[in-house]
């Protein structure tokens, strides 16, 4: 038909993903990106386990994420017993928690989360970096 | 010919240097919701001549769907 025609392969989940503007009906669902929040706390995969006990009793759980924003794991108080002298934090955080992209429909991931008494998810794009958390709390508010 | 696959930053990229168009292949309450800023909406069973009128052929054309074609 005589165009130059490309394809983006990623498409619009890679857009929303990536956080970049759209074009969005007015009463669209609620979903997931609509309230993210950004105060998470982070740590690096070789980071002393032992040194992590202060600020996991002051933010709860870290997550566990490269130099890329990469999620890789999550460490919580559970993690941070009997230590072995000198383990790393990739070496006792629970691996590959459950995640879910920014796109995902708000209400069914609320029941989810009821369900399963699960106060905080974590929001990653589809290159698994970290954009948020959502917490059962604040979102059944708004 | 196929069309060349691209990444996001070639997308902006695209729309800025060259002024590329967006169309989503995508069904119609799809694109209603949301869609990339100026996307035409130019569903796959639609793709014929007499439907891609809206479209500057002068003009390179981005193709997207959800997360692939």
């Amino acid at each position: 038909m005589g165009f130059q025609a490309y394809d983006y392969t990623g498409g619009k989940a890679d857009w929303i993903s990536e956080g970049w503007e759209t074009e969005r009906a007015v009463g669209a669902r609620r979903e997931a990106r609509d309230v993210l929040a950004t105060d998470f706390a982070t740590c690096r995969p070789n980071e002393e386990a032992a040194g992590l006990a202060g600020r996991v009793a002051d933010a709860g759980d870290l997550l566990v994420v490269n130099e890329e924003g990469v999620l890789l794991g999550r460490v919580g108080p559970h993690q941070l017993h009997d230590l072995a002298d000198g383990a790393a934090a990739e070496e006792v955080m629970e691996p590959g928690p459950t995640t879910v992209r920014p796109f995902e429909p708000l209400e069914p991931l609320l029941e989810r989360m009821t369900k399963g008494r699960v106060r905080e998810v974590v929001v990653t794009s589809t290159e698994g970096r970290v954009l948020g958390v959502v917490r059962r709390a604040d979102a059944s508010a708004g | 010919m196929s069309p060349r696959s691209i990444d996001r930053h070639e997308v902006r990229r695209l729309i800025a240097e060259g002024g590329a168009q967006l169309a989503e292949a995508l069904p119609q309450d799809e694109y209603d919701e949301e869609h990339l800023p100026g996307a035409v909406h130019l569903p796959l069973k639609s793709l014929r001549p007499d439907t891609v009128g809206a479209l500057d052929k002068s003009r390179p054309v981005i193709v997207y769907c959800w997360d692939g074609l």
